[in-house]
């Protein structure tokens, strides 16, 4: 979303945010030469061969020769086929609230009851619809 | 009348937070205070220190007209509160259903606990309209819609200063009870944020009570159950809210002289009666 598109243009000018330059809408706007290769990598690794770069006015930057090409149209299965990433477990689960914060350890560190199974029909709310659409189609069948 | 009463057309806006704020700011001020949760969400109690687990509370027992004397509450924060105390939803909707039958519920012993003069009573009450906020709206001295510096809280401006949000109409407009706006997490560094709370000041002039800024202060006070002003009182926000106590005692009214409280005249709590 930019704010070329006629969407947000149309959306900005009927709230009245022209003016506010949302950082959203602000895009950098880069030299076509840029803008055209999106998915060059920032920092690129070091290179193991050297091309011969036909602009030496340029950062030597060659290209990663491991990497795939840039993906043009949908990078998704290249995501969904990469190995499973195996970290260190996550240390936030297993971790305490900070102790400085005794509401955050008081809310967590007891399990509320769950809700009781026998609740009264009227706190069943869908149980009688169920019911009703139930009665409604057996009768339907004859 | 002593009562100030805590509202906003939106929710999440810092309605608790500020009660919590300036209950303490204003018994820093040496007024005697009580604050009164009106809120089935019952969250008063945690900014004062009382532990989750207590589930006791006046709001939640209203059909059965309790004593508020009794159910009054001495909070570790050294703030008198009555709790709304622990309900579900179908407590909470059947409250309300019977508070919109008998209004008196409320305002009966709201108009006992008024009758002392040298209490200040703070009501935090649920976000938008609500029986709690029809029954104290024409009684309180001070109402403080509280909006955040953003676009949807600057859009309901004219619903405020309309006289819609409180009821256009009613009791409670006719009545007048003076309707001022806070303006809580103003960050200056968003030129949103300066951008509404600059617009809004310019547009509301005197009736603007104060702004109060952004700080994570704010929001950690709640995590260790203290008011802003105990939990760090050196905060930039402690000191706006500070600042807005002390708008809300120049603000408030002073007690109606047909009020039947007991010789006002003599409170030393009450400084511009003597005047
Ligand atoms: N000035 C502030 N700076 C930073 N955080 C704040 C500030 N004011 C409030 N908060 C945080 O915003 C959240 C909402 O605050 P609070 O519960 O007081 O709002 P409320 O209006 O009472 O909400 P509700 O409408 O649900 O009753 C809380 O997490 C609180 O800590
Ligand atoms: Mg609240």
């Amino acid at each position: 979303m930019t704010e070329r598109d006629p969407d947000i243009a149309v959306l900005a000018t009927r709230l009245g945010l022209r003016q506010l330059n949302y950082r959203t809408f602000e895009r950098p706007t880069f030299p076509e030469s840029v803008a055209a290769a999106p998915d060059d990598p920032v920092e690129a690794p070091p290179a193991a061969i050297m091309d011969a770069e036909p602009e030496p006015a340029m950062p030597v930057r060659p290209p990663q020769p491991v990497m795939p090409p840039p993906m043009v149209t949908a990078p998704m299965p290249m995501v969904a086929m990469a190995p499973p990433i195996v970290t260190a477990p996550m240390p936030m689960v297993a971790m305490a609230p900070p102790m400085q914060f005794p509401l955050l350890v008081q809310a967590l560190s007891h399990r509320a009851a769950p809700p009781q199974a026998n609740a009264p029909g009227s706190a069943q709310p869908f149980l009688t619809l169920r019911h009703v659409i139930a009665e409604t189609s057996h009768q339907a069948e004859y | 009348m002593p009562l100030l009463c805590l509202t906003s057309p939106k929710g999440g806006v810092g309605k608790t937070s500020l009660a919590a704020g300036l209950a303490y700011a204003l018994q820093r001020a040496g007024r005697q205070v009580l604050v009164l949760d009106c809120d089935p969400q019952n969250a008063v109690r945690l900014h004062l220190g009382l532990p989750i687990a207590d589930s006791a509370g006046f709001f939640v027992r209203l059909q059965d007209r309790p004593d508020w004397r009794a159910g009054i509450r001495q909070t570790p924060a050294g703030i008198a509160l009555l709790p709304y105390g622990e309900t579900d939803m179908r407590g909470a909707l059947a409250t309300a259903a019977q508070l919109e039958r008998d209004p008196e519920l409320l305002a009966a012993p709201l108009r006992a606990m008024l009758a002392d003069p040298s209490l200040i009573i703070v009501a935090d009450t649920p976000p938008g309209a609500s029986g709690a906020l029809s029954v104290l709206a024409p009684l309180a001295g001070v109402v403080l819609a509280v909006l955040l510096a953003d676009a949807a809280s600057t859009a309901l401006i004219p619903d405020i200063e309309s006289g819609r949000f409180l009821g256009r109409g009613t009791l409670g407009s006719l009545l007048g009870p003076k309707l001022l706006v806070v303006l809580n997490q103003v960050d200056r560094h968003s030129r949103l944020s300066i951008a509404a709370a600059e617009g809004v000041a310019a547009h509301l002039g005197p009736r603007l009570a104060g702004a109060v800024c952004r700080d994570e202060q704010v929001a950690e006070a709640l995590a260790c159950q203290k008011p802003i002003g105990l939990h760090a009182p050196s905060s930039t926000a402690a000191r706006d809210v500070a600042d807005i106590a002390a708008t809300v005692l120049r603000e408030m009214p002073p007690p109606s002289v047909a009020a039947p409280a007991p010789a006002p005249l003599s409170s030393p709590l009450f400084p511009w009666v003597r005047s």
